[in-house]
């Protein structure tokens, strides 16, 4: 009786969840309710995890519950922490979701609703879980090692070398992107630079508190911090309100620049308890708050999706960013389907916490599920304002105009309309000077976010608070992603320099640290730059050349964890992590194609910096501009040579991988798992060492 | 009926300690506490670390690894 009201209560599930699909993708009215969005997604996401992380887990990793994890055997309450699965799934959420999943759905839904939300259920459940999922399970049977430690072991020396290598380019590219975005949001935004400056002094306060007066007491700095945060938010408008102090805040993109480069140093380089953790610690209450409020506030104000199921840009004529529906919808949207970056947070800390192999799926696949769930959302509030004021704050001037008038002109040929008065008493109404050209994906989200809040709570009134609050929110989860990759990139720095002279190596030496953080910042702050200083947004070019790093290093663990099931006999399922393998190599070496040979110079990184050279040649370029315009050129060539880089690195993986696929497969190599030994439980069911 | 109610209270309050516990140690507050128990348990010769040497030492280790994805 029992499994017969199980089936009939899956079967309910699976059926609503088709019919959701089935209305978001073929209704063709103008509006769409975001009640559907959601009841597909939770839908999809619940069937994906009763059955096919169910089979994954059964059929091919056969998690053995007997079997004591690393933080059972290896407890020291340092490293190895035996930790309750719903506090570990809390941590791991909180490590992997990252502004990715906002800010990617965000800028896909220039093709309209449809392709990315598809993308994020499906590409979630087939590819992002299982490839976390798989990850996790193959860390915990080795130790907790690293995805560069088992590449090595497991695949060979040079794939250990190319992920290493995969890891520290995704870092230096994914830095450089996410501060422009904040770049992009904070511009001529006093209010907005304000809120995020001041939330400098009050980690530095919280640093002090927690290292000298209360150490350790996280909970209740964090609380004193996001009182002080949220205080900042409102204060903020009292500046903006200054003509004296709005002045200071007013900052140009390449200030913001130079000031955040000088930041991400600051991070790096001083003690981490100091400024780094705390932000941390902020960023970790604030972002879990705000996910939940916005997940509650599209549940309550169930708002309607304006945005087409899709729109013409599905030919690559977007004004976001230029590329075919194909290959670029899957690479914008790579946090949230499918992110590599993930695969080091599963072989880092994770495994070293979890209490029994079972709780791996609910962990590594769950909460994955989660994420995608926020990406969806993300996708609702970006869709869910009118599309020509979606284009009129994504589109750079070079596409439409600096100008409200002809931005608006341009904007509404496309069949978008929108006017500049909407956008004026928009931009008022959300306390900005202006809400034209904004790109980056930020500023449209935090209108969205607002929108949705103010429904909730506040109306009208509160729309430029709620603004503010989101810019703050999406900025200070991106200087978190910051601070503390510039200082993971310094560790990797100075372990490369360690090797070609020795003290350069040390952590502790002071000129090593200088040394190494400013690389680290010097070489993300290049990409910065960039961006800030491109006609075209800087966006266009950096978001997709993020998208590949990122898919390469999905590549990269996937190549991994499809070898450890070949060798632990499982071959008869290796299409699990096989197929989202091919899909990654597909999509990953067609847009590094495009990127670098397209001859559309808004696309192809060879024929934007010969497009230029040819204008300066035949001297259209004013003598003013000549030097900038060099620059440019240098600016896409560089692109191209990053882009054939990491393409040619996932093709030498691929040849890697597939030699050892033969040589086992052919049995002419032993098929040697470096897995730990099997230990015994000896906590009981349920007990779990508590 | 006031067991009933005596019951119903006790099982509120057990679940309100555990949701609390469990922030807790989401956001680290109880990370020492479990360090000392861990310590007890496996009755380490390692002399103890004070609560701020060990918060320090926490940190220092996460931020050397990805820990915060994008």
């Amino acid at each position: 009786m029992k499994r017969i009201s199980a089936i009939a209560i899956w079967t309910a599930i699976a059926i609503g969840g088709a019919l959701a699909l089935g209305k978001i993708a073929l209704y063709r009215g103008e509006a769409i309710n975001a009640t559907w969005f959601v009841i597909a997604a939770a839908c999809c996401y619940l069937v994906a995890y009763r059955l096919y992380s169910a089979f994954i887990s059964a059929k091919l990793l056969a998690l053995d519950d007997t079997r004591a994890t690393p933080a059972e055997r290896l407890d020291d309450g340092r490293d190895f922490v035996p930790t309750n699965k719903w506090v570990l799934f809390g941590h791991h959420f909180a490590a992997i979701a990252g502004p990715g999943p906002l800010v990617g759905p965000t800028l896909a839904a220039q093709f309209g609703y449809l392709p990315g939300t598809l993308w994020l259920i499906a590409g979630s459940a087939f590819a992002g879980c299982v490839q976390d999922f798989i990850i996790l399970f193959c860390s915990i049977r080795r130790d907790g090692k690293t995805l560069g430690e088992m590449a090595r072991d497991e695949v060979s020396k040079r794939g250990g070398f190319i992920a290493q290598i995969a890891v520290l380019a995704i870092m230096i590219i994914l830095l450089g992107v996410v501060a422009l975005v904040i770049v992009n949001a904070l511009k001529s935004s006093p209010w907005a630079t304000f809120t995020l400056v001041m939330t400098i002094p009050i980690a530095l306060l919280l640093g002090v508190y927690l290292r000298y007066l209360r150490p350790g007491r996280v909970l209740e700095a964090s609380l004193i911090g996001v009182a002080l945060v949220l205080f900042v938010v409102v204060a903020g408008q009292w500046v903006a309100d200054s003509p004296a102090w709005a002045h200071v805040f007013t900052l140009s993109g390449v200030a913001l620049a130079f000031a955040i480069m000088a930041y991400g140093f600051a991070a790096s380089a001083l003690p981490v308890w100091l400024l780094l953790a705390p932000r941390d610690y902020l960023s970790a209450f604030i972002k879990a708050g705000a996910i939940f409020s916005l997940a509650a506030g599209i549940l309550i104000v169930r708002p309607d999706v304006h945005m087409p199921a899709l729109t013409k840009f599905v030919d690559g004529t977007g004004p976001v960013f230029a590329g075919k529906i194909f290959p670029f919808c899957f690479i914008t949207i790579a946090c949230g389907a499918i992110s590599g970056f993930h695969s080091l947070i599963s072989s880092g800390t994770t495994p070293k916490m979890i209490q029994r192999e079972g709780h791996a799926r609910f962990i590594g696949y769950g909460a994955m599920l989660l994420e995608s769930f926020v990406g969806v959302m993300a996708m609702v509030a970006a869709c869910a304002m009118q599309p020509g004021v979606y284009f009129a704050i994504n589109s750079p001037p070079a596409i439409v105009g600096a100008a409200g008038d002809a931005a608006t002109a341009t904007i509404s040929s496309w069949g978008y309309a929108v006017d500049s008065a909407t956008m004026a008493n928009l931009a008022h109404a959300v306390g900005e000077q202006t809400l034209f050209n904004r790109t980056g994906g930020a500023p449209s989200l935090a209108v969205g976010m607002a929108q949705i809040f103010s429904h909730t709570i506040g109306g009208e009134r509160l729309l430029s608070i709620w603004y503010h609050f989101a810019i703050m929110f999406e900025a200070l989860f991106i200087l978190t992603v910051l601070d503390a990759g510039t200082r993971v990139g310094r560790f990797m720095v100075q372990e490369l320099a360690g090797r070609v002279w020795k003290p350069l190596g040390r952590t502790a030496w002071i000129p090593g640290v200088l040394f190494s953080s400013a690389l680290i910042v010097g070489a993300w702050g290049y990409f910065l730059y960039q961006g800030v200083v491109d006609p075209l947004g800087g966006i266009n070019s950096l978001w997709p050349l993020f998208g590949i790093a990122n898919q390469l290093l999905a590549a990269v663990a996937l190549v991994v964890a499809t070898t450890i099931l070949m060798k632990m006999g499982k071959l008869r399922w290796i299409w699990v992590t096989l197929i989202p393998t091919m899909w990654l190599v597909t999509i990953t070496m067609t847009a590094s194609w495009q990127k670098i040979f397209d001859p559309s110079p808004r696309m192809g990184f060879i024929a934007a910096a010969n497009a230029l050279a040819a204008q300066l040649a035949a001297g259209k370029i004013p003598a003013a501009k000549i030097a900038e315009t060099q620059h440019l050129i240098f600016n896409q060539r560089l692109d191209a040579v990053v882009t054939i880089v990491l393409a040619g690195m996932i093709l030498v993986l691929l040849v890697e991988a597939l030699i050892q696929w033969t040589a086992i497969l052919s049995k002419r190599k032993a098929a040697l798992l470096r897995e730990s030994p099997y230990v015994a439980t000896r906590w009981a069911a349920g007990t779990e060492g508590d | 009926m006031k067991r009933r109610k005596d019951n119903l209270s006790q099982r509120m309050w057990s679940v309100a300690a555990r949701v609390w516990l469990g922030i807790r140690e989401w956001c680290g507050d109880a990370a020492y506490d479990r360090y000392l128990k861990s310590q007890k348990r496996t009755t380490c010769t390692a002399a103890l670390l004070t609560r701020e040497q060990f918060y320090v030492e926490q940190l220092q280790k996460r931020y050397s690894r990805a820990s915060r994805c994008c």
